[in-house]
C-alpha cells in the first residue's frame, strides 16, 4: 500500500507552493472533530477550500451558496442546470449538505500524490469562482 | 437488487436538521451514528459467517477431490482386472465403484451450495461495506462543513472587519472582482507612469506639434513610388 497523505503535511507543502498559473496559499489546520485543513487561496479568501483525510479518501469542498441565498422559485431550476454540469465540469461535482449549503468538492484517493492535490485545490478555487459567477442570476 | 443506496437514502431524509441545532448533538447525527453501528455489526456478522462457511466449503471441496480420485483410481483397477481376464475382481472393484459414485454426488452438492452461500456473503460484505462508507462519507462532509462554516465566518470577520453572518457569494464574487480590477487600474498606472519617465509621451507630444518628423505613412510611401514612375 503506498503512502497516505496526511493534513499536516498538505499544511507545509501548500504554504509553500506556487501553481504554474502563480497561484499561492495560505493553509492552515483548524483542530476538531473531524480535524479539517483550511486552505485560502491568494486573492479569493472569500472562497477558502477545505480538505479532510479520511481511510477512503481527501476530500476537498468549497462552500458556494446557501439556500436562503437563491431567488425564490429559480432553486428547480438551478438545480436542474447544476446537475447537468456536474458530468462536464473538470474534476469537481456539487453536492447540497444538510443546512442547505451548496458545495463543489473534489474527492481522491488518500495516497494520491502531492502534485495532484495542489491542481485539485487549483481548479476547486477556479471552479468556484467560475460557478458562482455563471449562477449569478440565481443569487440575491 | 443491493440495497446499500436505498439504505442512504433513508438515513439522508431520516433526521433533517433543526434551524439552530448544532449538527454534532443533532437528531440526523445520531440516526447516523445508529446506522453506521447497525451496518458495522452486520459487515462483523457476514464476515465472521464467511469464514465459516468457507471453511466448510474448502472442506466439501477436499471430500469431492478425494473421492474423484478414488474413482479414477478404481476404474483404472477395473480396467487392468479386465485385461487380465479377472472378471470376478473385476466386478468386485465395480461395486466399489458404485459405492464411491454414490458417496460423490451428495458431496458435490454440498460444495456447490456452499459456493453459492459464499458468493451470496461476499455480495452482503461488498454492499454493507459500501453502505458503511458512505455514510462515514456523509458524517464526516457534514462534520467538515460545520467545521469550515465556522471557520469561515471567522475568516469573513477576519477579513472585512465586521462580526456579521457570512456575506452572500454574490456579494463576495463581487469583492473579487473589485479587488481584481483594483490591481489593474494599479499596474496601468505604474505602466503609465513607467512611459512617462521613459518620454514615451514627450516624443508624442512633439511630433504632434510638428517639432519632429512623424514615421512615413503608407500613402506618402505609394504617392512618393508613383512619382518616380513619372520619370
Amino acid at each position: 500500500m503506498s503512502e497516505q497523505r496526511t493534513l499536516a503535511e498538505l499544511e507545509v507543502v501548500f504554504n509553500a507552493a506556487t501553481t504554474e498559473s502563480g497561484m499561492r496559499f495560505a493553509a492552515e489546520i483548524i483542530d476538531g472533530d473531524p480535524q479539517v485543513l483550511q486552505i485560502i487561496v491568494d486573492d479569493r479568501e472569500e472562497f477558502p477550500v477545505y480538505i479532510t483525510i479520511d481511510e477512503s479518501q481527501i476530500l476537498c469542498v468549497s462552500n458556494l451558496w446557501n439556500t436562503s441565498e437563491i431567488i425564490d422559485g429559480r432553486v428547480a431550476k438551478m438545480n436542474t442546470m447544476l446537475l447537468e454540469l456536474n458530468l462536464p465540469i473538470p474534476l469537481s461535482a456539487f453536492a447540497i449538505t444538510r443546512g442547505g449549503q451548496y458545495t463543489i468538492y473534489g474527492s481522491m484517493s488518500p495516497s494520491s500524490i502531492i502534485d495532484n492535490v495542489i491542481y485539485e485545490v487549483e481548479t476547486l478555487s477556479d471552479n468556484t469562482l467560475s460557478a458562482i459567477d455563471e449562477f449569478s442570476d440565481f443569487l440575491q | 437488487m443491493s440495497g446499500w443506496l436505498n439504505k442512504l437514502v433513508t438515513a439522508v431524509r431520516g433526521g433533517v436538521n433543526e434551524a439552530g441545532e448544532s449538527l454534532a448533538d443533532s437528531q440526523a447525527m445520531r440516526t447516523l451514528d445508529q446506522e453506521i453501528r447497525d451496518a458495522e455489526n452486520e459487515l462483523n456478522e457476514a464476515k465472521s459467517s464467511l469464514t465459516t462457511v468457507v471453511a466448510e466449503q474448502v472442506a466439501a471441496e477436499r471430500k469431492v477431490k478425494e473421492l474423484q480420485k478414488s474413482i479414477s483410481e478404481h476404474e483404472a483397477y477395473t480396467m487392468q482386472a479386465l485385461e487380465k481376464g479377472n472378471d470376478q475382481l473385476a466386478g468386485e472393484i465395480a461395486e466399489k465403484l458404485a459405492t464411491l459414485e454414490a458417496e460423490l454426488a451428495p458431496q458435490q452438492a454440498v460444495l456447490e451450495s456452499h459456493t453459492a452461500v459464499v458468493k451470496q456473503i461476499k455480495t452482503t460484505i461488498k454492499d454493507t461495506g459500501r453502505t458503511l462508507q458512505a455514510l462515514k462519507t456523509e458524517v464526516a462532509v457534514e462534520k467538515t462543513q460545520e467545521q469550515a462554516h465556522k471557520a469561515q465566518k471567522a475568516l469573513a470577520s477576519r477579513y472585512s472587519g465586521t462580526n456579521s453572518a457570512m456575506v452572500g457569494a454574490k456579494a463576495s464574487l463581487e469583492r473579487i472582482k473589485a479587488r481584481r480590477q483594483k490591481e489593474k487600474d494599479r499596474m496601468k498606472a505604474a505602466l503609465d507612469m513607467e512611459k512617462d519617465e521613459k518620454g514615451d509621451d514627450l516624443q508624442a507630444k512633439m511630433r504632434e506639434a510638428g517639432l519632429i518628423g512623424s514615421s512615413p505613412s503608407k500613402n506618402a510611401i505609394l504617392e512618393r513610388l508613383k512619382n518616380k514612375s513619372k520619370i
